[in-house]
């Protein structure tokens, strides 16, 4: 009995000693290392699709209504949001700071994309991709992946540039590696800034690297479409050497930029219009509807949009657009509204500032005015709604009691609400519509070029591009101004044209229009040249209205401290984990300074 | 097999009775087998002296007698050889055959020495005598006598160093989360004690309690080093009672009672609204909303007074929740356990179920003909513990327990049916259509509607746990030697099937003024559909399997008494879904060594190792000592006076290796997810991308600890108690390195490099006497501790005083779960800024920073606001004096929801039959976050009744000195909505809304009375007990009224916190 009890318990002991020497390895393991995902095809197509979620979107911001829920032009003299939670309030009243401020997460987006591009180009592997030659877009497939990423990656640099000037740039090593930053070598990510005029040369050098690598349009857009082409390389290196050019990069307005820039517009429009299939403005000869249409009905159909951020199908952005009066299965809110300063700037149909045309009447402030502003903006007697569903009537912002100026769901700061990007819903019965955002387009390139060319040439190879634009909508062409003049109607245009596409404060801030002009020294300009003070309209008597100017509510001026305000502080902990990277002038935070 | 379960269950009066019928007829039969004689004889203590009322049965017999005054008895129907067992409170049960002499007498020897019983701790049993580890004992009768649901709340005021908090209250899904010694770790996902049940580790929530025999709470790490990386935040030892031999027990407990409502939200009523409305208003510079007259309409229904003609679909004075819940819930459990068995095999069998009712009211849940959506919890327990010895070397244990719980709730959530539903709703919109049709609106969803629109969710869970112990005795090869095997399989699984419903709905324009109800527009809100069939899913399933084989070593030598085993020991779980199942491995050691009953030397050692760790890097060594004195076994102090007095020191290691940090946190994981559409055809690619760059040092958590402690026992328990004080070191607590920059482009992960300390100290004290027949007790306890973060790799704050390290641990989460985060487990906030007055006198408030800089009289600006401070709004410390209230103005304060300091206090008494007891607990040094519980406003609502008594705000005249006596801040107008300023201002992390959440509450009041023993035995009982008891009956506190201090936001978002009343009976044989 007892041996038996010896054996049982060391058979025991062996079997569980034996059983358990492997019993910690791991059986199986459904996630991914880096081997597993550019060893395979499909993966590795999925690693470069999702680098395209990094890119810049105009949109993202409507799908947290809480606190952005906005266009982010209402972080400039356009619009203001009517909700008080939004973020975007700290930035026009100047009282938000460098520390986990939500809108700061621009640098880590981009710079997680940039690590993504890097990632991509270090360890895609082309015997995985294939790069045999072939007919179609596909020829070469991962030489053009690889020019993708590289275009990508100067996207994601230029946005780093526009938000927060000097950029650190990581490119490629001393031995031409892709840097993708190890974890426990914390030294190598603090890093220098380099110059916000150099890092734009060295994007618009990327471009060119890529430039002919890529299609400049791909044949086949039905599955090709939104990726980043040839024309994309173009048209990033005309922005970017513009940016470069102006003030707040070129404080000593150096010639050569300007001629640079003139150039990389110009060598785009070269190419695109030997192209058998150029980008164009989008034209059905309607002046009074095509502006309008370019944004909603056929977005992804379009030979305006040069690169889209992938189409949002969704009633986000139309519900915190339309006037919040409208309601029913669903209810808008109407949180972009557009300022009365925006409003101003269009131009008499006669092509002329409001306060130079006597024709103007500001107790019949809408009509007779650039198309634009009508395909725009929704004022007080604007037509909206569906009207199969019987919800078609004119837009009341009349106080106190006009239905779309206070209603349960939100109202209005300005007596104004955002048409552009808005598509005419039901509330009642919706059907979820397509956005696709404008990363870049045609109408933005002939801006381009007039501004540069204004600059480098003078006007006359100037007015064919501004002309084209104006064209489409009906306007009258421009001609015989001095470069001067010239310069302030191009951005004229640029404001009402690019219009709630986030270029308006990248715009405000690298002309440096708050420069020798304060809130008290500009009360006596015309709105459309007041960049502190804000208005809206307030009327009275919806059916035979009465219009007051008036500043506009919650927020009737925007602070703006110089050089602080022209660039986003870089988080404040990013400065502290690398401070080489330094913070930008006017955002530094101390406890000896507070 | 369900079924027949729910059939017996269902029917559980008629199955009870069948097997009383069953036992009886089994005695009968032994009866009439053999003949039978009256055995006669004297039952005495070891010097001789009679014993009174002990019972006397034939072994697995029902048939009982007591011994009288003299200690004589007669029992009728004895057979030679039969086996009587003999049992009396205070002595040791004796089993002994039958003997038919004249003085047959049979002598119990005295087990009044409570310290010599033995008590679980971590794999093996002491004697309390020789206990040397922190630990807290909860007996079952502990236990059995609290009607609750959930296990864990049966901790507070009957053991020390724990804190146990209910997250959730809801029926099925009731949970509590439970810490001891405090919150030890920044870790949130390190923070919960391992829960042993028999040895394995096992779920412990919704665990039955009869079948316990008692809960130990393992505090220092000197008792859960043998946990090895599972033990560092204490061990919950749960152990199942076991048969013994001699006679069948059976026990049988019917409880029924009610669950009614601790507290709920005053909402305003539609008069409050109104004027509430106008006067934010007023306020704002904006015209009333209504007119006097309307008002006054208001004030009249909101007086109950019944209008008239038109005006009675005009005006209305609704209180949602009362459309929202019931009075009163049943509830009810039945027990019934069986144990017994002779010299060769023991068992003990337990069968529970419970029935819960849910709080919603009927009125609504019962609208639909043919199902209700009422929520309402089934849930049965089976418990079978068999021990036998197969021959006089080998014993095996098989063990099995059982549970099945039917949950059937809503289909919708609880937090829309009670916010939507009743929170936001708006008082002044009527409950029905003027012809009788469910009233909803986008501003009064109308709790009835909801509910009888909620569909019906019900979710089945399945529990099987399973173990068989083998014990072979290998005595006879090396004395006190023997050899153990266990292995358990549990499994579990959650089962869902959804159903949905909708019920018709409408609204009408019942301001207008209207002569006759025709000319109302209606407006349809919801449109009726039938209850679809049922949609399953397979919601959760895993199974655990754990095995341990070892030899164990007990023997004594003169005065050294060794006990010692060494065993290994490997869990492994397999979850659905789960790459690859978790899985541990220890090699263990347990030595205890005892000189003479006086010196004690414990020690225990674990050698684990976690899969989850790479290669190499996987295992550490967890040793624990500990040393004891038994100073009441000296010779020079021995007494009968001192019963105990033991003193005790410890120090060990124990680990934490569930950190939340994933699935091999060693390695980079990519991740399948954010794809993009290309394409005019917009076809999406799946994209794949890094989720998470790896780190070799994210690694298990250490916590090292000393306890040192004293235990004493004089004069048979006139003064008893026991003291514990100890200090903890954590270290390897998983941290942000503030070293790594955005810059690397991926979420870096956390590093194991955190420290904190904790400390504190735990005080029993008691008083037991009897005072002739009038037995008492009157218990105090005290825990307390705190801790404090010591290292957590900290950028450098902007303000000196935001320096976490050094603070005590608090979690910084989004405030809407600053301080309730049930499902995130998270805990107070860092950063509160301090209220210093109301903004009362326009000509102080700045207009700018400039001017407040200029100006230091003024108030500091204001930044939410950007254009000046509201009058009425709270002006917070200017911290950094800088003349502006921003972020760097907050700082650190207050405690977290869970207490630091529980004092409680339990008296009772006993008298001819008669026991009560009252059981008080304080929570003390917590905070708890306001603001949703009476200041929250849905939609154009003001928030609740509460917060409109206090505002002060009547007018701008600062010389109203109500301005400056007001208890909230002022709302403010905003778009359509009041809101109150700090909401609006964008925080409300300050001390306005963050309180101290100190109370005093009386969980537990029991009154039972049980029949005298020689009358029930003569129907062969041993135990007859009445009882009534309530539980979570009051608290206090200075919180404002119908406010629940322990949890402000559960009449809010959640489902409401309960307290209950039960009467019950309990009969033994």
């Amino acid at each position: 009995m007892n041996k038996l009890f010896l054996y049982i318990s060391t058979a025991l002991f062996v079997f569980a000693l034996n059983s358990c020497s492997d019993f910690l390895d791991k059986e199986y393991d459904l996630s991914m290392a880096e081997e597993q995902v550019f060893s395979n095809e499909a993966n590795t197509r999925g690693f470069l699709a999702n680098i395209y979620t990094n890119l810049p979107d105009g949109f993202s911001g409507y799908s947290n209504g809480q606190f952005l829920g906005a266009s982010r032009d209402v972080m400039t003299d356009n619009a203001i949001s009517f909700w008080n939670v939004h973020y975007y309030h700290g930035v026009l009243t100047d009282s938000y700071s460098a520390t986990n401020h939500p809108l700061l997460g621009f640098w880590g987006a981009n710079v997680s994309g940039i690590r993504k591009t890097n990632q991509f180009l270090k360890n895609a592997n082309e015997a995985v991709i294939g790069n045999a030659e072939k007919a179609g877009d596909d020829n070469r497939l991962y030489d053009r992946n690889m020019a993708e990423a590289k275009l990508l990656r100067a996207i994601f640099h230029f946005e780093l540039v526009r938000w927060f000037g000097d950029a650190p740039i990581i490119g490629e090593d001393e031995n031409g590696i892709p840097i993708v930053f190890d974890l426990s070598n914390a030294g190598a990510m603090n890093m220098e800034r380099t110059d916000a005029a150099d890092a734009l040369k060295w994007i618009a050098d990327q471009c060119d690297e890529v430039k002919d690598e890529l299609p400049f349009r791909y044949e086949n857009e039905t599955s090709n479409w939104g990726r980043v082409n040839g024309a994309v390389a173009y048209a990033l290196k005309s922005r970017a050497l513009l940016y470069r050019a102006s003030k707040l990069n070129n404080p000593e307005n150096d010639p050569s930029y300007w001629s640079a820039a003139a150039q990389a517009a110009k060598d785009f429009f070269r190419v695109n219009n030997a192209h058998s299939d150029p980008y164009q403005l989008y034209s059905t000869g309607d002046p009074d509807n095509d502006y309008y249409e370019c944004f909603v009905t056929t977005p992804m159909l379009n030979n305006e949009f040069i690169l889209c951020r992938s189409a949002w199908t969704t009633l986000e952005i139309d519900l915190q657009l339309a006037p919040c009066g409208f309601s029913g299965a669903v209810n808008a809110v109407g949180r972009t509204n557009p300022t009365q300063n925006l409003v101003d700037s269009y131009e008499t149909r006669n092509g002329l500032p409001i306060d130079q045309d006597p024709s103007y009447d500001p107790q019949n402030p809408y009509a007779n005015r650039d198309p634009r502003l009508n395909q725009t903006i929704l004022h007080h007697g604007s037509m909206w709604g569906d009207q199969e569903q019987e919800e078609y009537r004119a837009v009341d912002v009349s106080q106190p009691d006009g239905i779309d100026y206070q209603a349960l769901h939100g109202g209005t700061l300005t007596g104004y609400y955002t048409k552009k990007f808005l598509n005419n819903i039901s509330f009642k019965n919706p059907n979820v519509p397509i956005h696709a955002w404008p990363v870049f387009r045609y109408g933005e390139m002939l801006l381009n070029a007039a501004e540069a060319i204004n600059e480098a040439e003078g006007p006359g190879a100037a007015y064919p591009y501004i002309n084209e634009l104006r064209a489409r909508v009906g306007m009258p062409a421009y001609s015989g101004m001095t470069k001067e003049v010239l310069r302030e109607r191009i951005r004229n245009e640029r404001r009402i044209e690019l219009s709630f596409e986030d270029h308006r404060f990248f715009d405000e801030r690298r002309w440096m229009l708050f420069e020798g002009q304060s809130s008290a020294s500009e009360q006596d300009k015309p709105l459309y040249h007041q960049y502190y003070n804000l208005y809206g309209v307030r009327v009275t008597n919806a059916l035979d209205p009465v219009y007051e100017y008036a500043p506009a509510e919650m927020h009737p001026r925007r602070s703006f401290s110089s050089p602080k305000n022209y660039l986003f502080p870089l988080p404040d902990d990013e400065v502290k984990r690398a401070p080489a990277l330094g913070q930008n002038p006017g955002w530094e935070l101390s406890s000896s300074e507070e | 097999m369900c079924n027949t379960m729910r059939n017996i269950t269902s029917n559980w009066a008629g199955a009870f009775k069948l097997l009383l019928m069953g036992v009886f007829f089994l005695a009968t039969l032994t009866t009439f087998a053999q003949e039978a004689k009256i055995l006669k004889g004297q039952i005495v203590d070891s010097e001789g002296n009679p014993i009174s009322g002990a019972i006397v049965n034939v072994a697995e017999s029902s048939r009982i007698v007591l011994s009288d005054a003299d200690g004589y008895f007669s029992l009728e129907n004895v057979k030679v050889n039969d086996e009587i067992t003999v049992t009396s409170v205070g002595y040791k049960s004796k089993i002994l055959n039958a003997e038919f002499t004249e003085d047959f007498q049979i002598v119990l020897a005295s087990d009044l020495d409570r310290y010599a019983h033995t008590t679980p701790v971590g794999f093996d049993r002491k004697k309390k005598k020789f206990v040397t580890e922190a630990t807290s004992v909860v007996t079952g009768e502990e236990l059995e006598k609290h009607p609750i649901t959930v296990l864990q709340n049966a901790f507070t005021s009957t053991v020390t160093g724990v804190a146990t908090y209910e997250w959730a209250s809801e029926p099925g899904w009731t949970e509590s989360a439970i810490y001891i010694r405090g919150i030890r770790t920044m870790n949130q996902n390190a923070r919960s004690p391992l829960v042993i049940v028999d040895d394995v580790e096992r779920d412990f929530a919704f665990l039955d309690a009869y079948p316990i025999e008692s809960i130990t709470i393992l505090k220092d790490a000197a008792a859960t080093s043998i946990y090895g990386m599972r033990g560092a935040n204490g061990v919950i030892l749960v152990t199942t009672k076991r048969g013994e031999e001699g006679r069948t027990k059976i026990s049988f407990t019917q409880e029924v009672g009610v669950q009614t409502l601790t507290g709920r939200m005053e909402t305003q009523n539609s008069y409050n609204m109104a004027l509430t409305r106008n006067q934010v208003r007023y306020l704002d510079g904006k015209d009333p909303v209504y007119t006097d007259e309307q008002i006054e309409m208001y004030r009249r229904v909101t007086e109950g007074e019944q209008l008239e003609g038109m005006d009675s679909y005009k005006y209305f004075n609704t209180n949602w929740f009362d459309e929202l819940y019931r009075d009163t819930a049943p509830m009810s459990k039945t027990n019934l356990s069986l144990s017994g068995g002779n010299e060769f095999a023991r068992y003990y069998v337990s069968l529970s179920y419970l029935n819960q009712g849910g709080m919603w009211n009927d009125k609504w849940t019962e609208y639909n003909e043919g199902f209700s959506t009422q929520h309402t919890l089934d849930r049965y327990n089976l418990r079978s513990n068999v021990d036998i010895d197969v021959n006089k070397y080998l014993n095996v244990s098989l063990d099995l327990g059982g549970r099945i719980d039917n949950i059937s709730q809503p289909l919708a959530g609880v937090f829309g049916i009670v916010t939507f539903g009743a929170v936001e709703a708006n008082p002044m919109e009527p409950v029905y259509m003027p012809n009788g049709d469910i009233y909803a609106s986008s501003t009064a969803n109308n709790a009835g509607r909801l509910l009888a629109s909620s569909g019906i969710n019900k979710n089945r869970r399945r529990n099987l746990y399973s173990t068989v112990d083998i014990t072979g005795d290998l005595g006879e090869l090396i004395p006190g030697l023997k050899a153990n095997a266990i292995v358990s399989f549990d499994s579990y699984e959650t089962f869902m099937a959804q159903q949905s419903n909708n019920v018709n709905s409408y609204n009408y324009d019942y301001t207008s003024d209207v002569a006759d109800v025709s000319e109302y527009t209606t407006t349809r809100y919801s449109t009726y559909s039938a209850l679809s069939n049922p949609a399953t899913t397979p919601r959760d399933y895993y199974y655990n399997v754990n095995f341990r084989a070892g030899l164990k070593y007990n023997n004594t030598f003169g005065k050294h008494a060794v006990n010692a085993q060494s065993f290994l020991r490997t869990y492994q779980n397999v979850t659905h879904g789960s790459s690859s199942s978790n899985r541990y491995l220890s090699y263990n050691g347990q030595v205890n060594y005892i000189f003479d009953n006086r010196y004690i030397l414990s020690g225990n050692v674990s050698y684990m190792g976690s899969d989850n760790f790479a290669d190499g890097e996987r295992f550490a060594l967890f040793p624990g000592g500990s040393v004891g004195w038994v100073l009441s076994e000296e010779s020079w102090l021995e007494s009968p006076k001192i019963n105990l007095l033991k003193l005790r020191a410890s120090y060990g290691r124990a680990g934490q290796a569930i950190t939340g940090a994933g699935r091999y946190p060693y390695q980079g994981t990519y991740a399948l997810g954010g794809g993009y559409s290309f394409g005019t055809s917009q076809s999406s690619i799946g994209g794949v991308y890094e989720s998470k760059a790896g780190n070799y040092n994210s690694k298990w958590e250490i916590s090292d600890m000393a306890n040192i402690g004293l235990d004493f026992d004089f004069f048979n328990r006139q003064l008893y108690g026991s003291a514990d004080v100890f200090q903890e070191w954590r270290s390897n607590i998983l941290v942000t390195r503030s070293t790594v920059p955005l810059l690397l482009g991926v979420t870096a992960p956390q590093d194991s490099y955190g420290k904190a300390e904790s400390k504190g100290f735990e005080w029993t004290m008691g008083h037991e006497n009897n005072v002739g027949r009038f037995k008492y007790y009157v218990e105090g306890m005290v825990s307390w501790n705190t801790n404090e973060i010591t290292e957590m790799d900290e950028l450098d704050p902007n303000v000196e005083w935001q320096r976490k390290t050094g603070q005590r641990i608090f979690d910084n989460t989004p405030v809407a779960e600053l301080y309730e985060g049930p499902f995130t487990n998270s805990i107070g906030g860092w950063s509160m800024y301090e209220f210093t007055q109301w903004a009362s006198d326009p000509s102080k408030i700045a207009s700018s920073h400039q001017d407040a800089i200029d100006n230091p009289d003024k108030y500091p600006y204001h930044t939410a606001s950007g254009t000046g401070q509201p009058l009425g709004t709270a002006v917070f410390k200017d911290r950094d004096g800088d003349r502006k209230i921003d972020s760097n103005d907050m700082a650190p304060d207050g405690f977290t929801l869970i207490p630091e300091l529980i004092p409680s206090l339990n008296i009772g008494f006993e008298w001819r039959g008669f026991d009560a007891r009252v059981m008080l607990t304080a929570y003390l040094d917590r905070s708890v976050f306001l603001s949703p519980s009476i200041s929250f406003s849905g939609w154009s609502n003001m928030g609740t009744h509460e917060v409109t008594k206090a505002w002060g705000y009547f007018n701008d005249d600062p010389a109203d000195p109500r301005n400056v006596n007001a208890l909230y801040p002022r709302p403010t107008y905003g778009g359509y909505n009041a809101i109150d300023s700090d909401r609006g201002s964008g925080t409300y992390q300050n001390d306005i809304w963050i309180r101290s959440g100190d109370f005093l509450s009386l969980r537990n009041v029991e009154v039972g009375y049980s029949l005298p023993k020689e009358f029930i035995a003569k129907a062969n009982m041993t135990e007859f007990r009445v009882y009534f008891s309530g539980y979570n009956l009051h608290t206090f506190s200075d919180l404002p009224d119908n406010v629940d201090p322990e949890k402000p936001m559960s009449y809010v978002w959640w489902y409401p916190k309960t307290r209950s009343f039960s009467m019950g009976v309990r009969i033994g044989f």
